[in-house]
């Protein structure tokens, strides 16, 4: 089942714009600090992605009609570890970069792509993706918001979306809602919409997390009406929709890499010091792991390249990838006396305390770990 | 890459390994069979150096070639090193040394205990600073459990042949070709976890339709995984084996051992300790491997300080130059 994982080095030819983007981060995040680094892809800037598609690392792999940059799957790989290496604030512009587009590219009708890909490549237009309800996480297929039909071709949409990253800065939201028949009919009768954030009857509540930030929202839905081009793909074929969005979602480098600057900043910090045996092992074993899930990670790239849909490659690679995040934080509290007063300095304690409170979510975000595994039964034949 | 004629030799290696080690057979050469027909067919199939030829021995102990026989060996639990024959017969070629007859032994250290040493003829080993070549007197081979192949060496007072060192320490490519069988075991005891899973009735349903049972094999595909691409990572770039890749060859596939085989133990049951049922032969061979050519610690304090070494640099980066070709 899994012949699909051997390793493979990124081409040359998507290695030449690494040189590119180091370049940009060195000059542009010269002044983050470190505890703003170490949120990885969940600090949220604007200015930030505006520049960065105005650079042009938004939309790579998108056609260049539609603004994007035509390259393949690995140039950006290469694009994407760099960001997440540096710890650069890529929220804004992240999901639509990852997931929106590409769906739109894939379902949408020539007016949706025109719309919406030009402005998310230049970084200034933000999506958010509603799937995730108050009576439904991972049993996704049991949603309740609803949208009914109306006579103009339009569409009411009433309900609720939890969890929802970014909706309080994003423009745009596509939801995944039942168009027809009953919550019993699981996945039949759902389909996408892409929701106009500004509409009246919109109301988005952000949720405060474990360490003070709010990234997730609530948002509730209220007799919201949407204009009749606002079904992306099929109505009723949601559900199939959903499923190839979220092997985008799951197969990306930010699966491995979210701790990684918190792990770097320790590594950093235990320079030149005399010390133990168990420091240097978790230094050689966390290491060790970043290179084979760095390599795992460029092969399922691979199958994306080939055109392929690898649903278990990227959920054996993500569920392995988050294990490793949430070591990072463990080992470092485990062996915490290692480093000296002298070394922990405000940025990092600030990093370290951000990276193990948020880190339950790795395993939970983009589907948790038991679902992930489910799915990895299901691909070696289980029932 | 491997081109058509490795995918021939490695075609023609499964078929003829999965045909002649079947659990009886293995049982057999365990109890002290004789390991001489095997190996003469061996070499009468040409394998022991249908993948070196073309090379002329040239370093060439680096090839994917090579960890996808290491893998298939371990599939199938020889009970002969040869992915360990084949280097080490590169290793003699490229030194203008005379090639022994009979399966050689890849031993590092030669004081530890090495699995496979009860049925190796000679022995390549660093002593006093030197790789030499050492015949192994089979009086002079203990094996350290009953019925087992893993054996202590006694080489006080032997005589041996100095043998110029490859550009690939010797340990560094002991532990890449323990990793890569290791890969092949594990894959071997997911699918008789999986099988087992699927046969076995409790509660009147087969227990692999218990998500407990589900989450549990899906682990063991993961670690199965991961150490089958630290292994591909380690013989699948040009020039040859680094301490670094071997380090997180064996590292990750000792890790994935000790976790793949607890699942593959706890979803067989009881019947998995067992003498009779066949996941003890992998079992053994899984535990003899991980115990050789540097264990866990060994391999993370090696990568660890080279880490450190780095320093400021980003862990990416440092990644990326163990993977540049070496």
């Amino acid at each position: 089942m899994l012949n699909n994982l051997d390793f493979i080095a990124i081409p040359a030819d998507a290695e030449a714009l690494r040189h590119r983007i180091k370049a940009f981060l060195a000059s542009r995040l010269r002044d983050h600090s470190l505890d703003l680094r170490a949120r990885s892809w969940q600090g949220f800037d604007a200015d930030f992605s505006r520049s960065l598609g105005e650079a042009g690392f938004i939309g790579l792999t998108l056609p260049v009609e539609y603004g994007g940059h035509g390259l393949g799957s690995f140039a950006r790989f290469v694009v994407l570890e760099e960001l997440l290496a540096a710890g650069a604030p890529v929220a804004a512009h992240w999901i639509a970069d990852r997931q929106s587009a590409p769906l739109l590219l894939r379902f949408g009708t020539e007016a949706q792509r025109c719309e919406h890909i030009p402005s998310i490549c230049k970084g200034e237009r933000f999506f958010a993706i509603g799937m995730s309800e108050p009576g439904a996480g991972s049993d996704l297929a049991s949603v309740r918001s609803r949208a009914t039909p109306l006579e103009d071709g339009g569409w009411r949409l009433d309900g609720s979306k939890i969890w929802t990253t970014n909706a309080h800065h994003a423009h745009f939201m596509i939801v995944l809602v039942r168009t027809s028949g009953a919550p019993e009919d699981r996945h039949r009768g759902l389909s996408q919409l892409i929701v106009d954030l500004s509409l009246p009857g919109i109301t988005i509540r952000p949720i405060e997390d474990i360490a003070g930030d709010s990234h997730f929202c609530e948002v509730h839905f209220d007799g919201v009406d949407l204009p009749a081009d606002s079904l992306v793909g099929t109505e009723g074929e949601g559900w199939k929709q959903v499923t190839a969005e979220l092997a985008l979602e799951r197969s990306g480098p930010e699966r491995i890499y979210s701790s990684l600057v918190l792990l770097d900043a320790w590594i950093d910090r235990l320079g030149g010091l005399e010390i133990g045996s168990a420091a240097i092992q978790a230094v050689g074993r966390l290491t060790a792991e970043v290179a084979v899930l760095r390599a795992m990670s460029i092969s399922v790239t691979a199958c994306l390249a080939r055109g392929e849909s690898p649903v278990t490659e990227a959920s054996l690679v993500k569920d392995l990838g988050t294990r490793f995040e949430q070591e990072v934080p463990q080992a470092i509290l485990a062996l915490i006396d290692v480093l000296p007063e002298g070394r922990r300095d405000e940025t990092f304690w600030r990093s370290l305390l951000y990276v193990t409170q948020v880190s339950p979510s790795f395993s939970l975000r983009g589907g948790t770990r038991e679902i992930l595994r489910g799915i990895i039964a299901k691909g070696a034949g289980l029932k | 890459m491997i081109d058509e004629i490795g995918r021939m030799v490695l075609d023609t290696a499964e078929r003829f390994l999965g045909d002649c080690c079947t659990p009886d057979t293995l049982r057999g050469w365990e109890q002290g069979g004789s390991v001489d027909d095997l190996w003469a067919e061996i070499v009468a199939l040409g394998l022991a150096d249908a993948l070196l030829a073309e090379e002329g021995g040239d370093a060439a102990v680096g090839l994917p070639e090579l960890g996808e026989l290491a893998i298939l060996c371990g599939r199938h639990l020889l009970p002969v090193p040869l992915a360990d024959t084949i280097a080490a017969r590169a290793i003699l070629a490229r030194g203008n040394v005379s090639i022994p007859e009979g399966p050689i032994l890849l031993a590092p250290d030669p004081a530890a205990v090495w699995p496979l040493a009860v049925t190796a003829h000679h022995a390549l080993v660093e002593r006093d600073g030197a790789l030499q070549l050492v015949a192994l007197d089979p009086s002079r081979v203990t094996p350290v459990q009953r019925g087992g192949l893993s054996a202590r060496l006694d080489l006080a007072g032997v005589e041996s042949l100095i043998v110029p060192s490859p550009p690939a320490p010797l340990l560094a490519l002991a532990a890449s070709l323990r990793a890569a069988e290791t890969v092949g075991m594990l894959g071997r005891i997911f699918e008789l976890a999986l099988a087992h899973a699927g046969e076995r009735q409790q509660f009147g349903k087969p227990i692999g339709s218990f998500q407990a049972v589900q989450q549990q094999l899906a682990v063991l595909a993961e670690e199965h995984a991961a150490a089958a691409m630290a292994v591909s990572f380690a013989f699948g770039l040009p020039g040859h084996l680094d301490m670094m890749r071997a380090g997180i060859a064996k590292l990750r596939a000792d890790a994935a051992a000790g976790k793949g085989l607890a699942i593959a133990h706890a979803v067989i049951g009881a019947i998995g300790v067992s003498e009779e049922f066949a996941l003890r032969l992998f079992a053994r061979r899984l535990i003899d491997t991980r115990l050789c050519a540097g264990g866990e610690a060994y391999w993370a304090v090696e990568i660890g300080r080279r880490r450190l070494k780095a320093g400021a640099t980003g862990t990416l980066d440092f990644i990326r130059q163990t993977g540049a070709a070496g």
